[in-house]
């Protein structure tokens, strides 16, 4: 389409059915964009197309690639640990994408509503959202300290179970969602606000005139007007759970090993641990396809339930 | 207005002269030549090496990089590199430092990107990789002739850096293996320091006098049974009479019955509550945390691990590892090797070969870090640290075994240590690890 449209544009531009003037600001328009597209072509296409040629090759980084076309596609199928890092990664991205909806919607009604500092709450939530996830991810990491953690403490002290959190695959994973949960919800709840805020406050008069009460309105006024907003939050926490790296990374690795490896850790052990870079492509281009059709979905699906103001 | 005019041809003036056109042309036909020399050298060119000995390698400014990981040992390489200098005012050593976390993957790309360093440190889990893969120069011709004295190096460090029949890189250093303990808590328990004549039941029986609870947790550990091959258990292993992969290192040994009683007695530790689990290692490190904070009172360690040891307590002393059915400690030692991508090869030969020389050794062992690899110069790092008796690992060498290692590369190590620290935590039936450990580690062998 885009093509196509670039290739009238040229048309058009090259014949003299174009005034001067247009003319200019086209010239103008490509070239402000062209920095930017130069950069993309570079870095991206240019990336993706090598990489989509790397993942058909065994290539251990330190002598030439070697052609071996698909079979790189062919042992992903058998291949156990990307079994169980996709698992681990669908484990992940379910709770984390519905907790991370409903509780940044909570946050954003409430911090819409008439409390008290309440621009103070709004600042606290995103701080989070500021900071490095390394960082994050470290003092989380001291905190699910089995032995000398605040958090293991204080579960003794009411009497309940000390996990070994980040060892164990059930606890890692509710490790992992809480710190993620912890350090996105901030981002949505400020999106979330602002969809909030663009609700005109009529409806809402209009509907407590003819008796509906707050549930009532949450249910037929909030929630559809919001639908946008949420569409776009969930395609966003949908890959940005699929992603997670750096919070794997720093808390669930012991000696040289990950306790719960996702589908982007695999690809870095394979790739620069393993000297097997041609197979770690492979597995990114699969992640590419998987999120591409999570995302075409969504966006096919959002003619039946969002609505456009 | 004016101003400006003089001020603009002032600027020219002064630009005119800097890039005197006469200067510019000579500049970059010695570049060009520099250039053409490299290329021209292909892979280690002795006999270049050895005509251009004054002036050396076309005698013009050349600069090499140096790939590090650690830095504490910055000051000695830098000492060594100002040494150098003197020697061959011509060339300038510039040291890469990058953390040992990101050193391998760092070195990966700079390898494949073709910006590696010149000379870097390699070590023994990764020169058959390297070397089979064609990324190493092959420095057998220095020692061939001469310039290089290999007998002065330890036989089982030459043959880690010598891959099918060629020496690729000369020992730097060597570290062994013994065991640290915290005087401290022994004292407080009561317990007789070890010494060099203690067994397996010695040091099981110190472990559980040594452990204190304090309700249901513990406040203090015996012993650390740490998740590391060349620290931990790998010693263990080699005590009891078995072996970590065969000869050919083609397949884990972990399985027989010396090798899987030895992993028992390192995973009881853990699973008795003498040693900090492996989510508490985990959390904390023993080296970095743990054992120097004084929570645990004994943990095998490598050499390296003294200065810091003794700095955070000096309390710690150090003696000979237990004797299982024998003796055994892991001995490893890293190499300076040169790169096959070097465009200045002709200088990074040079600065191998003062590297191996004996000066640049003594600077290692006078800075205390590391034991020189160089036979005969590790009294100075023995009267390194007076405190502590560092002679228990150079006498270490007498029983020492080199850590084994691949050309498929180091998977073998990460999947028997992923399957130990599984079961360790209570994810395998124990009577079943080694056999799993064994397999995973085949498994990879094979894979290649």
């Amino acid at each position: 389409m885009a093509v196509a449209q670039l290739a009238k544009d040229v048309r058009a531009f090259r014949s003299a059915r174009v005034g001067s003037r247009t003319r200019a600001q086209t010239l103008w328009g490509y070239a402000l964009i062209a920095p930017m597209m130069a950069g993309f072509a570079v870095f991206f296409l240019f990336a993706l197309v090598a990489s989509l040629a790397l993942s058909l090759t065994d290539w251990d980084v330190l002598a030439p690639p070697q052609w071996v076309g698909v079979d790189n596609y062919a042992r992903l199928l058998h291949d156990d640990a990307f079994m169980t890092a996709l698992r681990n990664t669908a484990a992940l991205t379910i709770p984390n994408v519905a907790l991370r909806l409903t509780l940044s919607l909570a946050l954003a009604i409430a911090l819409n509503s008439r409390i008290r500092f309440r621009a103070f709450y709004r600042t606290l939530f995103f701080i989070p959202v500021l900071t490095m996830p390394v960082a994050i991810a470290t003092i989380w990491k001291w905190l699910y300290d089995p032995t000398f953690g605040p958090i293991n403490a204080a579960l003794g002290r009411l009497g309940l179970p000390q996990p070994e959190w980040l060892t164990h695959q059930g606890s890692a994973l509710i490790a992992v969602v809480i710190v993620l949960l912890w350090s996105g919800v901030g981002y949505d709840m400020v999106i979330f606000l602002a969809g909030l805020q663009n609700i005109p406050r009529e409806y809402y008069e209009a509907a407590q005139i003819d008796g509906a009460g707050a549930l009532r309105q949450f249910r037929d006024i909030t929630l559809p007007l919001l639908t946008p907003t949420t569409f776009f939050l969930t395609v966003i926490a949908i890959i940005n759970s699929l992603q997670v790296f750096d919070l794997i990374f720093v808390m669930t690795e012991v000696g040289n090993t990950n306790r719960f490896p996702t589908i982007v850790y695999y690809i870095f052990e394979e790739g620069f641990k393993n000297f097997r870079m041609g197979y770690a492509i492979t597995v990114a281009w699969v992640l590419l396809m998987i999120i591409l059709a999570f995302t075409l979905l969504q966006f096919r699906l959002q003619r039946r339930w969002v609505h456009y103001a | 207005m004016s101003n400006h005019r003089r001020m603009g041809s002032e600027a020219l003036t002064t630009l005119k002269t800097l890039v005197n056109r006469r200067t510019l042309l000579r500049r970059s036909a010695a570049g060009a030549a520099g250039l053409g020399l490299a290329a021209l050298g292909g892979h280690a060119d002795v006999d270049r090496v050895q005509a251009a000995q004054d002036g050396v390698c076309g005698g013009e400014e050349i600069t090499i990089t140096y790939g590090i990981w650690d830095s504490a040992q910055l000051p000695a390489v830098e000492a060594q590199a100002a040494a150098f200098k003197e020697l061959h005012p011509n060339i300038t050593i510039e040291p890469q430092l990058v953390p040992w976390d990101d050193y391998w993957t760092k070195l990966q790309t700079s390898v494949a990107g073709g910006a590696a360093a010149d000379v870097f440190w390699l070590n023994a889990d990764n020169l058959p990789v390297y070397a089979a893969q064609g990324a190493l120069v092959p420095i057998q011709s220095l020692v061939d002739d001469g310039s290089v004295d290999a007998d002065a190096y330890p036989e089982s460090l030459r043959n880690i850096y010598t891959f099918e029949g060629t020496v690729y890189g000369i020992p730097r250093d060597f570290d062994t293996i013994a065991l640290f303990y915290n005087k401290d808590l022994f004292d407080a328990a009561g317990v007789e320091y070890p010494t060099g004549d203690w067994t397996w039941d010695n040091l099981r029986a110190a472990a559980e006098a040594l452990t204190v609870k304090d309700g249901d947790t513990t406040t203090q550990w015996g012993i650390a049974s740490t998740l590391e091959l060349q620290q931990g258990y790998g010693n263990f292993i080699e005590q009891n009479g078995g072996h970590i992969l065969n000869d050919e290192k083609t397949e884990a040994l972990v399985d027989e019955p010396a090798a899987c009683e030895a992993l028992q007695f390192a995973g009881a530790f853990i699973a008795d509550g003498l040693s900090p689990s492996v989510a508490e290692q985990q959390a904390n490190d023993p080296y970095e945390a743990l054992f120097p904070a004084g929570v645990i009172a004994m943990i095998p360690g490598g050499s390296w691990n003294a200065l810091t040891f003794s700095q955070a307590n000096p309390a710690i002393q150090v003696v000979p590892l237990p004797t299982g059915e024998k003796r055994a400690s892991a001995i490893h030692g890293l190499a300076n090797v040169v790169w096959t991508g070097s465009q200045q090869q002709c200088a990074a030969l040079e600065w191998v070969k003062y590297l191996a020389s004996a000066d640049a050794e003594r600077i290692l062992g006078e800075t205390g870090t590391v034991i020189p690899a160089m036979e005969g110069l590790q009294e100075d790092w023995v009267g390194s640290i007076p405190g502590m008796d560092l002679q228990v690992f150079i006498d270490a060498v007498d029983y020492s075994f080199p850590l084994p290692a691949s050309p498929a590369g180091p998977e073998w190590e990460t999947k028997l240590g992923e399957t130990l620290i599984e079961g360790w935590s209570g994810g395998i039936p124990p009577d079943e690890i080694c056999a799993r450990a064994d397999e995973a580690a085949d498994a990879a062998l094979s894979a290649g």
